[in-house]
């Protein structure tokens, strides 16, 4: 949690970092904004964001402002054909499927953004104790991984949803037991290598407290990585979302991948329903993971040239 | 190496077996409506449960289980009596379950893997040119796409619209086809991308630059040293991608009506099959394990530091 | 470089082995292949209930007397006696033996009949024994927990099926009925094999060699959740009326593949969904069967331990104004014209119109004796204002404000594609025209039994398959003494009235009596009980042309494929 608190350009600067040689050259930019230059530098950069920012805006204000609505039933609109009035047509309950579509969006971002964020905290945490810790809590912590990371995810998923019912939360909690233990063995594997650094031991022979080191000094320290795993747990998240809900696995509420499976069935009389939300998924995923390539090389120009 | 060998198996062995057993575990939380039907009594339900041993204790029942999956015997389903899980699983008549999935998966990767070295290589030699552009923009497809949408997109451009190819079985050739192109894309793509990116990391080692030096020629670098060391970065990620090739056809199997193991993941939880979960989780779990362990002992040998480390 | 030939050489050998596993079979023009939605469990006529599974035992086990477009034929009785529909007589034909030419006498056939109460897993099908004198005794006797021989000479004690003399079996039942006709036609009351059965006891009818078959067709290969084939009995009596050489019952689980299968000319028969009905070629021919859809209110919520729940949305579960609002907040017309968009027809009564009063005496259905005249209870389109209006009853009694005050209720269905689609029908159209919330709970089939049993749900929706014609079928569920543990919907304002008429329906052999209290019973499940009634669905079957005699049942077996002829 403190980590949160912890102004990310404050511990750049006070601490080595991979890039000493070129901040040195430019002293007056902090790391942060040097990652922010070297990301924004490329023109397809600039071209994927604002295509996702238009995504998650259609998503939150296409249902919000549509005067078309999406609930109830609209008789005189059922299975209505792509016109100016509906511009995808509308399905079997008279819903516009283009103000659906964007709704269906909301379920993927959220489910994405949520359950990325948790995995994300809680692999950084457990890799952090495990990897400081080390000795038997770390066996204890990385053995645990393996097993989990052996369970096929599916069988998680479905066990979660029998407990607990479907619904968007189980999606999240399902993905999420699944999803931190990835970023957990790369937190530990660079607290492995910081914890041994001279300013880590200068911090534990000055009788800094271990919280304090790790919260101030180590964690801060695997933020690239952390960044990087969390990239891409996004559209992994989100690709699982889709996929439970296309195998009727999801959480019933209206989400690209039900929206597909629908479109499966309709598309011969309705190829609109399958033909966009295949599209609009498939950009958003393609937005998501080439903005994380582009951050991760702009966090790690060793990787670039 | 020896040793170091000793000891990766044996923690893969430890891992299948905690697995095993939380699994077990974790199966006996779920709510269970098993033989749940307004015309069975709760006395011939007590008698179906004594039938499965499910009246035991549970520590008893993990006991026998061990013991059994020892002897790898899953026991009856109680979803299709008298039938054995181990023959359902595994249909020696037929060929049915893992062969058949596994018939498709290894299709799949024999398809994407070679594939993926060489547009990876033929993008990263030509970096920047027209090729390797087609190549990006492929493999961006590969991984924003998902497999559910391609399959189903395949199936209905080349079967229901044009009429090319079948889309239904895994029997002849050209059934073949839209299945391993359906579940070969992604890999395709991951592969591509690794390799394309660790061609251009080994393209400024020191090695190379020094092979560069010596007046090697350019075409004999390139294979001996270039692609041979940018390749190691490909193997780890084999382990991952062969396991879930083989165990992760799930969409593309229910599609395409391919009798493999997929149709069996949902449908045993879904009708409280405990023992052919159990059964499908093990060998999955250790498929995965045995998968991560090749890949360890390869970059074990590949690689001396790796072994040294520990 | 070697290493890349070598790689390749290797891809190659691997392509070829991969192909050159054994490919589909080849055409052959008398073999009707049916796809099945889902694998078949046991082929034992004395385990399986279900539509997919009665298929199979329907081709193999030939019970007392068989049923074919609603005519009763002979089976393994050649002619049967009653003179006051209680005491049965059957004459068992000479010829009658097991596919391997070994006689079936009466002896044989009474044996399975009294070896089915010992067995756990025919706990499902021996209800199909319950109208037989001595049953309730026998049955008693088994739940208290006996071992099987207590069972065994109980049964032979208790329960009126006697073998006369060796081919002359006699039936006694509890009290006259002539609608068990229906009954004996059902494959439960098809003997097994006991040589079979001793060697291999719970798992007899889990492979094809481990079954006794005597029907039409003998199980030739059974390839679990791919395909199960049949070929033609040659030691069957009425071997010459079946023309079928081989039956190939293929299961393909997904639609998607199903339709695909049909296309490309694997399938001759298939269950489409309506979508991909409307992608057909439109010569080809649609045949339409029946399933059928109700939801259920629950009137009686209790709590895991099963204590009545009586709080204020338990009491507005039960108001019969709750029902009422619902019943005109739902535009039947539109759930099935266009958001199921199936080939059917909206129910306004609860069992189906084409439910039978009695088979066998008279072909008096439902929809002749009732017509359309439950328009005003389950209207036929949506009526806002008397919805409106009956909601408001029903908060004012149970003490609610306003409907804002009413908490998310949950609709629970299994979760497939035709459950889930009503389901959202059902939060969106009771939103728009109530402003009543809400939420679908799709839950697999066995955890929605389970939660029916235990009264855990608000609304659920539900459909069924009976395994006889009948009406009281539909009715008897409702009454739950007949049923040993679930279905308790009962509430004491309708509920004596309601057991009274189920009990003289199973008691009277007045006809026309029947009928009236048949339909008397009807109105009062659907004026007063808890049942919403949805619509009768057609299912889309895709019907090549290359058979004939081929028919789409709504009860016991989906397909009768027996008596189908090959059209050359």
């Amino acid at each position: 949690m403190q980590s949160e608190n912890v102004n990310i350009d404050e511990l750049f600067r006070s601490e080595p970092c991979a890039d000493d040689e070129q901040i040195s050259n430019q002293p007056h930019i902090s790391y942060s904004a040097e990652v922010a230059r070297r990301f924004w530098r490329t023109p397809s950069v600039i071209v994927f964001s604002i295509l996702l920012a238009l995504i998650i805006a259609c998503c939150f204000l296409v249902p919000a402002f549509s005067p078309r609505p999406i609930t109830g039933i609209v008789d005189e609109a059922i299975n209505h054909k792509p016109s100016a009035e509906y511009w995808l047509g509308a399905d079997k309950f008279g819903h516009d499927f283009f103000t659906k579509m964007w709704k269906g969006g909301q379920t993927s971002f959220k489910v994405g953004f949520v359950s990325a964020v948790l995995q994300t905290l809680i692999g950084v945490i457990v890799g952090a104790i495990s990897g400081y810790a080390g000795g038997k809590v770390d066996q204890f912590l990385m053995r645990t991984v393996d097993v989990f990371i052996s369970i096929p995810y599916m069988v998680i998923v479905l066990v979660v949803r029998l407990i607990m019912g479907s619904s968007i939360y189980t999606i999240i909690f399902a993905l999420v037991v699944t999803g931190w233990l990835n970023t957990a063995r790369l937190v530990r594997g660079q607290i492995l290598q910081l914890k041994t650094e001279d300013y880590v031991l200068a911090a534990q022979s000055t009788g800094v407290s271990t919280a304090s080191i790790l919260f101030r000094h180590l964690i801060p320290n695997t933020l690239g990585v952390v960044i990087v795993s969390f990239t891409l747990a996004i559209p992994q998240a989100m690709f699982s979302e889709a996929f439970l809900s296309f195998i009727g696995m999801g959480s019933g509420d209206v989400s690209w991948g039900s929206l597909i499976r629908t479109g499966m069935e309709v598309r011969f009389r309705h190829p609109w329903q399958l033909i966009a939300p295949s599209i609009v998924l498939a950009l958003t995923m393609l937005c998501i993971q080439l903005l994380g390539d582009s951050l991760r090389d702009a966090l790690d120009p060793k990787l670039r040239k | 190496m020896l040793k170091y060998v000793v000891r990766r198996v044996l923690i893969a062995a430890i891992t299948v077996f905690v697995l095993a057993t939380v699994t077990f575990f974790l199966l006996k939380l779920v709510p269970n409506g098993l033989f749940a039907d307004p015309n069975i009594t709760a006395e011939a339900r007590a008698k179906l449960f004594a039938h499965y041993g499910l009246d035991k204790p549970v520590f008893e029942q993990y006991l026998m289980y061990l013991k059994n999956m020892a002897h790898l015997d899953l026991g009856e389903s109680i979803a299709n009596p008298g039938r054995k899980i181990t023959t359902m699983i595994l249909d020696p008549a037929t060929g049915n379950g893992l062969p058949q999935s596994m018939r498709l998966g290894l299709c799949a990767l024999i398809f994407s893997v070679p594939m993926g070295i060489a547009l990876g290589t033929m993008s990263g030699l030509n970096r920047g040119k027209a090729l390797d552009k087609a190549v990006i923009g492929l493999s961006l497809v590969g991984i924003s796409v998902p497999s559910f949408v391609v399959a189903t997109i395949s199936v209905t451009v080349f079967g229901n619209m044009l009429g090319w190819l079948p889309t239904t079985g895994f029997s002849t050739p050209k059934e073949m086809i839209l299945p391993t192109i359906c579940l070969s894309l992604s890999p395709i793509a991951t592969i591509a991308r690794l390799m394309r990116t660790s061609l251009v990391e080994v393209e400024n080692a020191d090695y190379i630059k020094t092979a560069r030096s010596k007046g090697l020629k350019k075409r004999r670098i390139m294979l001996r040293h270039q692609v041979r060391n940018a390749l190691l970065p490909v193997v780890t990620i084999l382990g991952p991608i062969t396991a879930s090739l083989l165990c992760g056809t799930f969409v593309v199997e229910s599609i395409f009506n391919i009798k493999g193991l997929g149709g069996y993941y949902v449908e045993s939880i879904s009708n409280r099959d405990y023992g052919l979960v159990m059964g499908l989780t093990v060998l999955f779990g250790t498929f995965l394990v045995a998968a991560n362990l090749v890949v360890d002992i390869l970059y074990g040998l590949i690689d001396p530091r790796i072994r040294l480390k520990r | 470089m070697s290493t890349l030939k070598k790689a390749l050489s290797m891809f190659v050998a691997l392509l070829l082995i991969t192909a050159s596993v054994p490919a589909a079979m080849a055409e052959e023009p008398a073999v009707l292949r049916i796809g099945l939605e889902q694998d078949i469990e046991t082929i034992d006529p004395q385990q399986n209930t279900s539509a997919y599974t009665l298929v199979v035992t329907e081709g193999i086990a030939e019970p007392l007397l068989r049923e074919h477009e609603g005519e009763i034929l002979p089976g393994l009785a050649e002619t049967y006696t009653t003179d006051d529909y209680q005491t049965w007589t059957f004459n068992i034909r000479k010829e009658a033996c097991w596919s391997d030419g070994t006689p079936i006498t009466a002896e044989d056939i009474v044996w399975s009949y009294r070896e089915i109460f010992t067995r756990a897993e025919s706990a499902k099908v021996v209800v199909l024994f319950n109208a037989v004198q001595g049953y309730d005794e026998l049955k008693a006797i088994v739940d208290s927990g006996a071992d099987a021989d207590t069972i065994r000479a109980a049964a032979a004690e208790t329960l009126a099926i006697t073998a006369l003399d060796e081919h002359t079996i006699q039936v006694i039942l509890s009290a006259p009925s002539p609608w068990q006709l229906d009954t004996f036609c059902s494959t439960a009351w098809a003997p097994i094999k006991r040589d079979l059965y001793e060697q291999y006891g719970s798992s007899y009818g889990s492979a094809a060699d481990k079954i006794g078959t005597n029907g039409p067709f003998v199980v030739s290969e059974w390839r679990y959740n791919e395909q199960l084939t049949l070929e033609k009995n040659p030691n069957y009596w009425n071997a010459d009326a079946i023309t079928l050489e081989k039956v190939e019952l293929v299961i393909v689980q997904g639609v998607e593949p199903r339709v695909n299968m049909f296309k490309e000319g694997k399938l001759d028969y298939a269950v489409a969904s309506s979508d991909y009905l409307l992608s057909m070629p439109s010569d080809t021919e649609v045949l339409e069967g029946t399933s059928w859809y109700f939801m259920l209110v629950n009137d009686y919520r209790r709590d895991s331990e099963g204590s009545l729940v009586n709080e204020k949305l338990s009491r507005l579960l039960a108001n019969e104004h709750f029902s009422a609002a619902i019943n005109n907040a739902i535009n039947r017309t539109v759930l099935y014209d266009s958001v199921l968009a199936n080939p059917a027809f909206v129910a306004t009564g609860y069992a189906i119109p084409g439910a039978i009063n009695s088979n066998n005496v008279a072909h008096t259905t439902m929809h002749d004796l009732r017509g359309d005249s439950y328009n005003d209870v389950a209207p036929l389109t949506r009526n806002s204002e008397k919805a409106v209006a009956e909601l408001e009853a029903a908060l004012a009694e149970v003490g609610y404000g306003s409907v804002a005050d009413v908490p998310e209720i949950k609709v629970v269905c299994a979760n497939t594609t035709d459950y889930e689609t009503i389901a959202e029908y059902m939060e969106n159209a009771l939103d728009a025209a109530l402003g009543l919330k809400v939420k679908m709970d799709a839950v697999e089939f066995k955890v929605r039994d389970s939660r029916v049993i235990s009264g855990d749900y608000d609304l659920l929706l539900f459909g069924w398959n009976n395994s006889t014609n009948d009406v009281i079928d539909y009715l008897e569920p409702f009454y739950s003494e007949l049923f040993a543990t679930g279905w308790n919907f009962a509430k004491p304002g309708y509920y004596a009235e309601y057991s009274a008429m189920i009990q003289e329906i199973t008691t009277t052999t007045d006809l026309d009596r029947r009928a009236e209290l048949a339909l008397q019973a009807e109105e009062i499940l659907l004026r007063h009980g808890p049942i919403v009634t949805l619509a009768v669905g057609g299912r889309a079957h895709l019907k090549s042309d290359n058979f004939e005699g081929f028919h789409v049942r709504v009860m016991g077996g989906e397909f009768d494929y027996i008596f189908a002829v090959p059209v050359k």
